[in-house]
C-alpha cells in the first residue's frame, strides 16, 4: 500500500471511477471483442474460473457480448460441496463449453509443503495453475481473448490507474500475482517433483508470438466494478450459492473453498499482518457502504476469530510433530488465531446499506473434495 | 580460459555476463600478467581512445597484446577494442593503435553518434580458419542474421587486403566496418554483449 | 527511432511516475528488467528520480542492486551522480551510458567531461524534465524546482538528450514537441518521454524524426510486443 498526500492508492484509484466515461469503455469493450471474433477460428475467449460469484458475472458479460467462451478451470482440491456445485451449476446453467484441468496430486501437493517451507505460502502452486494454464489453452487452441474479471492490483491497491488500461502479461503475473515466485523457485534445492510434470506451472516462454496471437484483458477496465454488488446479483439470476463466512461478511468472494478464509487467509496475516476482512471492509469504505468508523469495527470484530488448521495438515498428510514445528518456527505471530478444533461462531450484525446486498447462505457440508460429480438439476 | 581486459576505463560487466549466460569460464586480466595462458583474449573497449591507450601502455599490455598476436592467439575486440587493432585512431588528436591490422579509424560521417540497432548477418566460413580452429564451443549454425547494438563516433576503415571486413549496413555508414578478421583477430564494431538473443547465438558462433 | 523504456528505481524499488505528481509502485528490478530484456525493447533506461540531495548509503544500496542486473539490452542509468567520487562508483556495473541531469545546471563541466572521458562522448546523456504552459520551464533535480531554460549548460558536451515531459508524463500521448523550437535543439539528438507512448507512427512521418522514443511506465501494461506496437499504430 503507498499513499499519497495522506490518501492511500486505492482511494485515489476508486475515486477515478466516478470520473471515466463508461459508455466509452463499454465501446472499446466491444471493439477488443469485435477484434477476437474476426479473429477466432473456434472459441471467441478463454474464461478463467474457480466457481465464485465473481466468474458467474464474468461469463454473464461474455455471453451479453456474443461470445462463444471457453471456460477453463484448474482443480484447486480444495473446493467443498458448495464449491463444487457453484462450478457445475456454471457450466450447466449458462451452458457453455468447458475444460478441467487436473494437477498430478502428488506434484501439486509437494509444490504446496515447498511453497509453505519456503515462503509461508500455500497457495502459490495453484496460482501458478490458475494464471497460466488458461493462457496455455488459448495458445495452444489460437483462442485469442482471455477475460478476467477485475484486476486486483488496481481495484484493491491502485497499483495502476484506470486509465493505463493494463492487460495479462507475463511480467504482472510474476510481480503481482506470484509476489516474485515462480515456479522455477520452488524446485531446485525445494521440491523433488519431476520437471516433466510442471508444464502447466509456467507461462508459456514464447512471448514474441504468444503476445501476437493472444490477449488477456480485465472486465474492470471497462465496467464501473463494484464486486458486492454484481455478485449479489448473482445468487437470484443464476443461482449461485452463497457460503455463510465466519470470517468476513461477503458471502461470495471464494465462496467454497475450504482454505481461502482458513489457512490461507491466517498464513496471509502472518506474512503481511492484516486478514482478508480488511481487504473487504476498504472496498466497502470506497463504495460507500460503510463508513471509516464502521469499516474498522467491522474489521476488528472478525479479525481476532481462530482458525482450525488441522482440516488442512490432514489433506497435506503432514504429521502432528510437523504441524507443531510449522506453528511454533512459522505462525508465531498468529497463535492466539490458532484453533485446533471446529469452531463456532456468532453472526455479526452490519450495517443496514451492507446488510442489504448479502444473501441468506448456507455452510459447506464436506470440504477438501477432490472431485466434486455432478448436481442434481 | 577466456581473458577479458580491464584498463579501469567504462564497464565490462556487461561481456562477464554475457560469457556467463553461455556458461564459459573467464579470467579479468587487469596487469601485465602472462597473456599465454588464455584461449581468447576479449579487448572491450568503452571510453575515451586516449584515455584506454594509456592504460593499456601503463599496465604494460599494450606490448603484451601485440606479443600475444604474433604467438597467433586468438583476440576478439569490441567496439573501441577492435579499433585499437588498427594503426592509427583519429579519436582524441590522434592516438597510436596496435598496428596488428592495416587501416585507421576515423570520425563518422554524420554530427551524431551512431547509436541504435541495425542489420547485421554473418556466414561462419567467412571467418578464417586460424579464428575457427580454436573454438571452444561447437555450434552447428554457419549463417546468422539479425540486429546488432551499435554506439561509437568513429569507425574503422580498413585497407588490409588479408582480412574479411564487412560494412555497417546502413546507408551513411557503409565505409566503415562492423566486423573485421584477420586471421587470429576478429573484432566487432558493435556491442555483441548488448544485442540480446542474437548477441547470444553470434557468440556462441564465433567462441 | 529506437523504441526503449524508462524505468524509474529508487530505494530498491521501481515505481510509475504519473504527471510529474504522483508515485505508484512497479516492483522489483530485477523482473523489470529480465522481462523488457524478453520484450526486446531498443534499450533501458534507469533513472533514480531524485529531487533535492540524495542519501549516500541509498545510492550505494541502489548501485548494489543494479549490479547484480542480468540483462542482455543496452542499459543508461542516472539519477543522483552529482560528482566524481559517485561517478566512479559506476565503473563494474552492467551500464552502456550514463544519464546526467542536475549536470546541466552546473556552471563548471568536470563532472560531464570525466564521464566523457572515462566512458565515451556516445555514452554520455542529458536529461532535461520540461513542462510548457504559458512559457518553457526545466525541473533542476538538485534544488527541486522548475527554473528558467536558460539555466542549462553544456549540451554541446552530451551525446544524445533526453526531453522528459512532466505534464504527460503517464499518458498515452501528449508530448509537447514545441520543445525542439523552444530550445532550439535537433530532434535527431534527443529522445522523448512522457506522453509518448502512441505517438511513434506521428514521428515516423514528421521530418524531425527524434532519435529515440522512451515509454516511461506503460510498455509492462501489457504483454509488449514491438511489431504489435507498430502495427497498432
Amino acid at each position: 500500500m503507498t499513499y499519497d498526500n495522506q490518501k492511500c492508492l486505492g482511494c485515489i484509484t476508486h475515486n477515478e471511477k466516478y470520473n471515466l466515461d463508461w459508455n466509452n469503455r463499454y465501446i472499446f469493450l466491444k471493439e477488443e471483442v469485435n477484434k477476437a471474433k474476426n479473429k477466432s477460428q473456434t472459441y471467441d475467449c478463454v474464461v478463467p474460473v474457480i466457481g465464485d460469484a465473481e466468474d458467474y458475472f464474468v461469463v454473464q458479460e461474455v455471453l451479453k457480448l456474443g461470445m462463444n467462451p471457453l471456460i477453463v478451470s484448474v482443480n484447486s482440491y480444495f473446493n467443498n460441496d458448495i464449491g463444487w456445485t457453484n462450478l457445475h451449476n456454471l457450466i450447466t446453467h449458462f451452458d457453455v463449453d468447458s475444460w478441467f484441468y487436473n494437477p498430478e496430486k502428488q506434484t501439486y501437493q509437494e509444490l504446496i509443503r515447498t511453497s509453505l517451507r519456503k515462503y509461508n505460502h500455500m497457495y502459490l502452486p495453484w496460482i501458478q495453475l490458475h494464471t497460466s494454464f488458461p493462457v496455455h489453452v488459448a495458445n495452444e487452441k489460437s483462442i485469442p481473448l482471455i477475460v478476467w474479471g477485475g484486476n486486483q492490483s488496481v481495484e484493491q491497491v491502485g497499483k495502476f490507474s484506470h486509465n493505463d488500461c493494463v492487460e495479462m502479461s507475463s511480467w504482472s503475473r510474476v510481480e503481482h500475482d506470484l509476489f516474485g515466485k515462480d515456479t522455477a523457485n520452488l524446485i531446485g534445492n525445494g521440491a523433488q517433483v519431476d520437471e516433466r510434470k510442471l508444464n502447466y506451472y509456467y507461462y508459456p516462454n514464447n512471448l514474441k508470438t504468444l503476445s501476437r496471437k493472444v490477449k488477456g484483458i480485465y472486465l474492470s477496465n471497462y465496467l464501473p466494478w463494484d464486486p458486492l454488488k454484481q455478485n449479489h446479483s448473482m445468487v437470484s439470476k443464476h443461482g449461485f450459492k452463497s457460503e455463510a463466512n465466519p470470517y468476513s461478511f461477503d458471502p461470495y468472494e471464494r465462496a467454497g473453498s475450504s482454505i481461502y478464509y482458513y489457512i490461507h487467509d491466517l498464513l496471509k496475516y502472518q506474512r503481511l499482518g492484516y486478514r482478508k476482512i480488511s481487504d473487504h471492509c476498504t472496498r466497502e469504505i470506497r463504495h460507500g457502504r460503510l463508513t471509516k468508523k464502521e469499516g474498522i469495527e467491522i474489521k476488528n470484530k472478525f479479525n481476532y476469530r481462530k482458525v482450525n488448521i488441522n482440516p488442512f495438515f490432514n489433506w497435506l498428510n503432514v504429521t502432528k510433530s510437523g504441524v507443531d514445528w510449522f506453528v511454533k518456527h512459522r505462525l508465531n505471530k498468529s497463535f492466539d488465531l490458532i484453533s485446533y478444533n471446529k469452531v463456532d461462531f456468532e453472526k455479526i450484525i452490519i450495517p443496514k446499506k451492507l446488510d442489504e446486498l448479502i444473501s441468506d447462505s448456507s455452510k459447506p457440508k464436506s470440504e477438501f473434495i477432490s472431485y466434486g460429480k455432478g448436481i442434481k438439476i | 580460459m577466456i581473458g577479458i581486459i580491464d584498463v579501469g576505463v567504462g564497464n565490462i560487466q556487461s561481456i562477464k555476463n554475457w560469457l556467463d549466460r553461455c556458461t564459459v569460464k573467464w579470467e579479468i586480466i587487469e596487469t601485465s600478467t602472462n597473456l599465454n595462458q588464455y584461449s581468447l583474449i576479449i579487448l572491450p573497449g568503452v571510453g575515451s581512445a586516449k584515455l584506454f591507450s594509456d592504460n593499456l601502455k601503463k599496465y604494460g599490455l599494450f606490448n603484451n597484446l601485440k606479443i600475444a598476436n604474433e604467438r597467433r592467439q586468438r583476440i576478439l575486440g569490441i567496439c573501441l577494442g577492435a579499433q585499437f587493432f588498427l594503426d592509427y585512431l583519429e579519436e582524441d588528436n590522434g592516438i597510436e593503435g596496435l598496428g596488428l591490422i592495416n587501416g585507421k579509424v576515423s570520425k563518422l560521417d554524420q554530427k551524431e553518434s551512431n547509436t541504435g540497432w541495425l542489420p547485421f548477418s554473418l556466414n561462419k566460413n567467412n571467418l578464417s580458419k586460424e579464428w575457427l580452429k580454436n573454438k571452444i564451443i561447437n555450434s552447428k549454425k554457419i549463417k546468422l542474421k539479425g540486429r546488432v547494438f551499435y554506439n561509437h563516433n568513429y569507425g574503422i576503415i580498413s585497407n588490409d587486403k588479408n582480412t574479411f571486413d564487412s560494412k555497417i549496413q546502413s546507408y551513411k555508414l557503409s565505409s566503415f566496418s562492423s566486423i573485421i578478421c584477420k586471421k587470429n583477430l576478429l573484432g566487432f564494431q558493435f556491442h555483441p554483449e548488448k544485442s540480446q538473443e542474437f548477441g547470444e547465438e553470434l557468440l556462441k558462433m564465433i567462441l | 527511432m529506437r523504441l526503449g523504456s524508462i524505468v524509474l528505481f529508487k530505494n530498491g524499488y521501481c515505481y510509475q511516475s504519473y504527471g510529474w505528481n504522483l508515485l505508484r509502485p512497479l516492483g522489483k528490478l530485477q523482473n523489470v528488467i529480465t522481462h523488457l530484456d524478453k520484450y526486446l525493447v531498443d534499450d533501458i533506461t534507469i533513472i533514480r528520480p531524485i529531487r533535492d540531495n540524495d542519501n549516500q548509503i541509498q545510492l550505494l544500496s541502489d548501485l548494489n542492486e543494479i549490479k547484480n542486473i542480468k540483462c542482455s539490452t543496452p542499459i543508461s542509468f542516472g539519477g543522483g551522480i552529482r560528482n566524481i567520487e559517485q561517478l566512479n562508483l559506476l565503473r563494474d556495473l552492467p551500464l552502456e551510458r550514463l544519464v546526467f541531469s542536475s549536470a546541466l545546471f552546473n556552471k563548471e563541466s568536470s563532472l560531464l567531461k570525466t564521464a566523457k572521458n572515462l566512458f565515451g562522448k556516445q555514452a554520455v546523456i542529458g536529461l532535461i524534465p520540461f513542462k510548457i504552459r504559458s512559457k518553457l520551464q526545466v525541473f533542476n533535480c538538485q534544488k527541486n524546482s522548475f527554473v528558467s531554460s536558460d539555466e542549462i549548460n553544456h549540451l554541446e558536451i552530451v551525446d544524445e538528450i533526453i526531453l522528459y515531459d512532466c505534464s504527460n508524463e503517464g499518458s498515452q500521448s501528449g508530448f509537447n514537441s514545441d520543445i525542439f523550437n523552444l530550445l532550439n535543439i535537433d530532434p535527431k539528438r534527443c529522445v522523448i518521454s512522457g506522453g509518448v507512448a502512441n505517438l511513434f507512427n506521428s514521428f515516423k512521418n514528421y521530418n524531425k524524426t527524434p532519435k529515440a522514443l522512451a515509454i516511461e511506465n506503460s510498455i509492462l501494461h501489457r504483454e509488449f510486443s514491438k511489431s504489435n506496437y507498430y502495427e497498432k499504430l
